[in-house]
């Protein structure tokens, strides 16, 4: 068995120090697990884009040099925006196989360094080339998703809105949140327009931030079960329907089976939602709505905190932020408070957690189902 | 390649962009094509693709039917 000893993040914002909040995040999540640095034996480290957003290379050094761990080996794992929950199960898997414990994993991203424009380069490289000839970016592919969506399922721009003023609703108690403040629906509806039908609003932020797990064989919160999968990198290469990730299908599918769980077992998710439309054909990917009915599932009760199962009681990539390679580990320590019941937005009862991270447009997907101990 | 008859699975126009939408072609092909008009495309209407849809050429243009 492997579980989750402790977890550290720091707040995310912009114009963050990557060395300061790397240092940070780690000395938190030693804190909280009660161990120190002498005691790690290996280090996995999240980072998707510092070559490109911040002129680094050799990552994986890099991060153990600036966290205080010299001479620990270390690794470095990118998948895209799910560079965090694939260093977790890759750390996980190393753990299980006896490679050492306690064991670190490090994600950090800074992506307010570099113009927006640059950054949003950045990320379109996580398209395929003929998508980019086509004039696309990432938020373009999202539109276009989020057209068949809303025809498929006859959802207006404005029922699309009520995702993103959930998100910041969330995030106001959330400490370690970039946006606490609200936003009204009329503020998503008025923002601009990135790509339609999806305005600024519908759209994650570019985020500084770092996170920080140990890993160990005991914890107060263990690992029931990882899945992932991947798809064609086109959207045009895929033959599922044009309003569904096929890879999430496949990842919690495989997730549920090595839990031996039922997606009515979930009792809190925090999911994958870089934009608006993202969290509700997620909860109908990983099961845990019917097609069409994710967005009644997010608006099921007034208290976001008494849905079941809860979904993403931090905010979300939305409005707790998305620095992508910390993502899933932002993603991951939000369901570990929830499951020691320590969480800003604490869930009831909360014992079964499911963490769903997305690596590009709907590809390379990384599910890790979680359970409390105590 | 002739035009080829198609209906449209989504479609979007990035602000400052043109439109661009993901056809069907009846052979059950999919393609991504830069949308000829300046409105942004129906999901579910016809529409007729020009050009050739090899992906390692330019995205072909398409527009409605």
């Amino acid at each position: 068995m492997v579980a989750i000893r402790g977890a550290g993040a720091v707040p995310f914002g912009t114009n963050l120090d990557p060395q300061r909040m790397v240092q940070e995040a780690v000395d938190a999540a030693l804190a909280d697990a009660g161990t120190d640095r002498d005691a790690i034996e290996f280090v996995v480290v999240a980072n998707a884009a510092a070559e490109g957003l911040c002129d680094l290379g050799n990552v994986a050094v890099w991060t153990v040099d600036h966290a205080g761990l010299t001479g620990v080996p270390s690794w470095r794992v990118e998948t895209g925006p799910s560079s965090g929950l694939a260093a977790f199960s890759a750390a996980a898997a190393m753990v299980e196989a006896g490679r050492g414990q306690p064991a670190l994993v490090v994600g950090w991203e800074a992506m307010t360094g570099v113009p927006t424009e640059e950054a949003t380069a950045v990320l379109g490289r996580y398209m395929s080339q003929a998508e980019r000839r086509a004039g696309l970016s990432l938020p373009g592919l999202v539109a276009m998703l989020t057209s068949a969506y809303q025809a498929r399922y006859d959802v207006g721009d404005e029922a699309l809105a009520r995702v993103p003023v959930k998100a910041h609703a969330l995030a106001e108690t959330n400490p370690i949140a970039q946006f606490r403040r609200p936003v009204t629906v009329e503020d998503v509806l008025a923002s601009r327009v990135i790509a339609e039908p999806i305005r600024l609003l519908n759209c994650a932020p570019l985020t500084d931030g770092a996170v920080a797990l140990v890993l160990d064989q005991q914890g107060p919160v263990e690992i029931a079960g990882l899945g992932a999968a991947t798809d064609h990198l086109a959207y045009a290469s895929r033959r599922s329907p044009p309003e569904r990730f096929r890879a999430t299908e496949v990842a919690a599918a495989r997730g549920y089976q090595a839990a031996g769980w039922r997606p009515s077992d979930v009792d809190v998710v925090e999911l994958h939602d870089a934009f608006s439309v993202l969290e509700p054909v997620s909860l109908e990917d990983l099961g845990l709505a019917e097609p069409g009915g994710g967005l009644d599932l997010l608006f099921s009760e007034e208290d976001p905190l008494a849905a079941s199962p809860v979904v993403n009681p931090s905010g979300g990539l939305k409005a707790r932020g998305h620095p992508v390679g910390a993502t899933g580990l932002a993603q991951l320590y939000e369901v570990h408070m929830q499951l020691t019941d320590r969480a800003a937005n604490q869930a009831d009862g909360a014992d079964k957690g499911l963490v769903h991270s997305i690596g590009g447009f709907g590809n390379n997907v990384h599910c890790a189902l979680l359970e409390g101990t105590t | 390649m002739s035009p080829a008859d198609a209906r449209v699975l989504a479609a979007t126009r990035p602000a400052g962009g043109e439109p661009v939408a993901l056809l069907e072609l009846v052979d059950g092909t999919r393609v991504l094509a830069c949308w000829q008009g300046s409105q942004m495309p129906t999901v579910g209407d016809p529409a007729q693709v020009d050009g050739s849809p090899d992906p390692a050429k330019r995205a072909p243009t398409a527009r409605a039917r």
